[in-house]
This record gives C-alpha cells, structure tokens and sequence, in this order.
C-alpha cells in the first residue's frame, strides 16, 4: 500500500504532543519510511483517516437509532448521500422498514394516488404470505 | 369514448429512485405516474465521487427521462414547520415530503425515519416493497421476477435479511 503525499496546511497553534508505546512508535517509524513519508506525515494521514471513519462510525449508529435520516448521516459523516447509501448497505444496515403496516399504508397511498378506492385486504395475511415462511404458520 | 384519465403525480426521493433503476422497475414506474423531483434530490443525486470513469447508471437514467420530459423538477413554495423541525435540513427528503404535501401527491421514499412521518400525517407515501408487492399482486411480475427483485434488495442489505430470507423460501 502506498499513501499520496498529501500537503496539509497545518498551522503552529495545532501541535499535539502525545505518548506512544515501543511498538506503536516502531511501527509509525517503519511505515512512514515504507511509504516515503516523514513520521509526521504519515501520522497526520492516519489520524485524518481515522477521524473520517469515526465520523462515518457515529452517522452509522445515528442512523440505526433512528436519530438520523441518510441525508443527515450524509452530513454527519461529511460524505455524499451516494456514500452514505453505499456505507449502510456495506455495514447491512437496511433503509427499507417493512411490516404488515408499512405494506397497509403503501398500498392504501398508491391506490389513493392512482385515484382508486382503497381495496380491502387482510395485510396481516399479504405480509405473512411474502414474507413469513409456510414452516412457521403449521 | 371518455377521455383517457391522465397519469397521477408522484414525487421521487433519492434512495427510492436509485432502488428503481437498480431493480429495473422505471419502465413500470413511468407507466403509472408521472415523476417530479425536487431540486434538492437532483444535487444528491448529482453529487458522486469521480473516482471512477462512469457516471452511475440512476444518473443517466435520470437524465434521460429529464431530456425527454418524463422526470419534471420543482420545488415546493415552502417548508412546513412541522417537517423542517422533524427531517434533517436542507434535505432531499424534506424538500420531497413538503411538495407532496402542498400538491396533495404521493411521495415515494424508500427511508424509514421519513415514511414514518409521512405517515404520521396523512402524506401519501410508499416505498419500494410496496410498489414490488402491488405490481406483484397486480400481476404485473411473476414468482421469480419477484423474487429476482428481492434477492437484489438483499444484495443490497437495503431490505432486513431475515424478510428477504423468509419471502424466498415463500416464493420457490
């Protein structure tokens, strides 16, 4: 793996000093010089990227608490809603809620929209027979 | 012979319409209603990282039936406050629901946190599960189109696995 070297216009207020252990900073040490970066460089793009997945880790959990839509995990995250999509379909956190009620009132809308009275139908029985399997209703 | 009734309106979100061109349903779609978008869904939809040489297949899709006419964008005159307090900022989706609500038209969203409120106030709404069961109902899909459609969703992880897994052993 290689990493682009990235100019970042760092300013002299935002130094950080911070510990590591024998074995982080050997590894730091190795991989920069792997990679023909400075140590500094390449910790900087470790921490960029690191924050960019725990932005990504926070819009993840807000959405699946319901806290957020995708547009707001999108924002959350600072990431296109394309993005955002492809991360909750990566992560198997579904977009699309389905439930005997869910099916009621998407029926019920379109026939409305399409200008016909709303059929009667028993939406208990149309989810079960989509989506219960016949094993569980002997 | 009475006149041929004209097509209804629907307004399309984002995610809605990327699960429509995925599951190749726009043709169908376009057959029952006439598509508005809002600005706001047209920049989401805009807006992908160029790493790749190609354009996403929904985009050109989208920009096809807007060339020709079929997809029509419009905003809505304003927000209600009661949407702008409950759905995220300047979103497609909040844009989306206000112009269904004020044209009295269906909006179709494929997001819960959206469709839950839709429903909570009488806004017609529908996602892309009930189109596929309505068209399936209506006899408009086979057994295996069906469930050709539903194993996409779950490729997708868009749909809970469990109902993809319980509606697949139903259909075979």
């Amino acid at each position: 793996m290689f990493m682009k070297k990235v100019k970042y216009d760092c300013d002299r207020k935002n130094v950080k000093t911070l510990r590591l252990t024998d074995a982080m900073s050997t590894m730091a040490y190795n991989i920069a010089k792997e990679e023909n970066l400075t140590e500094s460089e390449f910790l900087r793009k470790l921490i960029e990227k690191g924050l960019k997945e725990y932005k990504l880790g926070m819009a993840l959990k807000a959405y699946k608490n319901k806290e957020v839509n995708i547009a707001g995990g999108a924002n959350l995250a600072g990431i296109t809603y394309r993005e955002f999509l492809d991360a909750l379909e990566e992560c198997g956190i579904p977009t699309i809620e389905v439930s005997p009620e869910t099916i009621k009132y998407g029926f019920e809308s379109m026939e409305r929209s399409l200008g016909l009275k709303p059929k009667k139908r028993d939406y208990n029985k149309l989810f079960e027979d989509t989506f219960i399997n016949k094993e569980k209703k002997k | 012979m009475a006149a041929r009734k004209a097509k209804p309106k629907a307004v399309v979100d984002t995610s809605f319409w990327i699960h429509l061109v995925k599951l190749n349903l726009v043709e169908s779609f376009t057959q029952l209603w006439n598509i508005v978008v809002t600005r706001k869904v047209e920049e989401e939809l805009h807006a992908f990282v160029r790493i790749k040489l190609y354009t996403p297949l929904d985009l050109e899709i989208y920009n096809e039936l807007k060339s020709n006419g079929t997809i029509q964008v419009k905003d809505p005159k304003s927000v209600p406050g009661n949407i702008n307090s409950q759905i995220t900022n300047n979103s497609g989706e909040l844009f989306s629901i206000a112009l269904a609500k004020e044209d009295k038209i269906i909006v179709f969203i494929d997001n819960g946190i959206p469709y839950d409120f839709c429903k909570r106030n009488q806004i017609l709404a529908a996602n892309i599960v009930d189109y596929l069961m309505r068209q399936y109902e209506q006899k408009k899909f086979t057994k295996e189109q069906t469930l050709e459609k539903l194993m996409i969703l779950e490729s997708l992880k868009s749909m809970k696995l469990k109902y993809i897994e319980k509606a697949r052993k139903e259909l075979m």
